[in-house]
């Protein structure tokens, strides 16, 4: 197998598999938690918590299986994207996610020096948190005229920032397992 | 979207005159549209903005859609409202000042960015995304991974309706009452064989990216080049024209609403 790496030409650090893997786990992700949300009704307090759960999930599995720097970066560069462009993703919005994930990828480096088995856990819980926040502010800005409706979005942010760190457990369980059954390699 | 989710049918250069403009005019309307409508407080300027992107979504001719849009704001305006009314019954200090025709700016802002992103959303081809990603000049390390993600959402809406087939033809009765009342089943059932697939798939493709030797070659040069014409060039020209006027009108009646903290 080691004869079949190539290095990308212009980028040089990922690999083509993994530039592949991002991509499909960005896709996988955005039908995932379409189908949820179809699926509850909406604005259904617990399909709300398991979309998050579901997208934790899948980012936990996607950095379990590539493992390197810059990697949840780039799958929020390329779900914000291809979010604005096809699906109606808010262009403010994505500099807001970035700002999240390039921080969560700083601490995912620094504790990765100290802790490397909690660097994956808290970065993933921090890029959730800050984006969650950050998309607040977002609101906060669109809502200047009436800041008592940033209590209702608080109160949506909030129950699915819970889903999120139940989908930061089962990411963590569902990796193992699948690290353990050889289907993740790294 | 359409054209994601019903590839075969869906022709989005032929639908009404915004199929002949750009995918590229398209994102910078919807960015103009994203700030110009977060700078203004102004009612005026915020109703001249929300007309403009009603008429160019209205262009688009996708009356139905845009009516099952307007229907869900609709829907979920009425749901913050009754939201901050309930929030208002349980700490009435909280919504002391909160008056309802105040919300009105937010849910324009809403409205405009709607407006703009349905066009973009219903009028665009897969081929015109991936033409519009190449020619931004995107590094490959981004272009690989949207291109992979836009071709893939289709298979995996195809595959997660099989996966829900599949439960139907097992005996587990998957219908909206079921979904609402065990939504951790159903979530089971569906999600761990499409992250299953997600890893084949994932490995596949992979592979056949490595043996294509893609990122290694040459720049990709994409079949359909995007180009601009008179059409962009007048959109994007009208679009100057509504936000100066709207600058205009803030300056002319500068009616601003205070903001009331909660």
């Amino acid at each position: 197998m080691k004869n079949l790496k190539f290095q990308t030409k212009r980028g040089g650090y990922f690999e083509s598999r993994e530039l592949v893997a991002i991509g499909i786990f960005a896709a996988a992700a955005k039908i995932s938690t379409l189908v949820i949300a179809l699926a509850g009704g909406g604005m259904n307090p617990l399909s709300l918590m398991l979309k998050n759960a579901a997208y934790t999930t899948m980012v936990v599995v996607l950095l379990s299986k590539v493992g390197k720097s810059g990697t949840l970066l780039l799958f929020t560069a390329v779900n914000q994207i291809v979010s604005f462009m096809i699906l109606g993703g808010s262009v403010i919005l994505i500099p807001t996610a970035l700002c999240a994930a390039l921080l969560a990828e700083l601490v995912m480096i620094v504790l990765g020096r100290i802790r490397p088995g909690a660097a994956l856990f808290i970065g993933v819980a921090l890029n959730d948190l800050l984006s969650k926040i950050f998309s607040l502010g977002v609101s906060l800005i669109y809502t200047r005229e009436n800041l008592s409706l940033m209590w209702v979005a608080a109160i949506i942010v909030g129950v699915g920032y819970l889903g999120s760190i139940c989908g930061l457990f089962c990411g963590s369980r569902l990796a193992g397992e699948l690290r353990h059954a050889g289907i993740i390699q790294s | 979207m359409l054209a994601l989710f019903n590839p075969d049918r869906y022709d989005g250069a032929g639908s009404g005159y915004k199929g002949h403009l750009d995918c590229r005019t398209r994102m910078l309307l919807c960015v103009s549209a994203a700030v110009a409508t977060l700078v203004f407080s102004n009612p005026l300027s915020q109703c001249a903005i929300f007309g403009a992107s009603l008429a160019y979504l209205m262009i688009s001719r996708h009356i139905r859609a845009t009516l099952f849009a307007y229907a869900f704001m609709a829907v979920m305006a009425c749901l913050a409202v009754a939201w901050t009314g309930l929030i208002g019954l349980l700490v009435p200090d909280m919504m002391r000042n909160v008056q309802i025709w105040s919300l009105g700016i937010p849910f324009l802002r809403c409205l405009t960015m709607m407006n703009v992103l349905l066009p973009l959303a219903f009028c665009t081809r897969i081929q015109q995304v991936l033409g519009a990603l190449e020619g931004m000049r995107l590094p490959f390390v981004i272009y690989l991974p949207c291109a992979v993600m836009i071709r893939f959402i289709p298979s995996f809406a195809s595959d997660t309706r099989q996966v829900w087939e599949s439960l139907k033809i097992r005996g587990w009765n998957v219908g909206f009452w079921h979904c609402a009342v065990h939504p951790v089943e159903i979530t089971r059932l569906l999600f761990a064989p499409l992250l299953f697939r997600t890893l084949k798939t994932s490995d596949d493709l992979g592979i056949a990216a490595e043996l294509k030797g893609l990122g290694r070659g040459r720049r990709l040069v994409p079949y359909d080049a995007p180009q601009f014409g008179w059409a962009d060039a007048a959109a994007m020209a009208l679009a100057a024209v509504v936000i100066a006027s709207a600058i205009a009108l803030s300056v002319v009646c500068p009616i601003d609403i205070k903001p009331l903290h909660g």
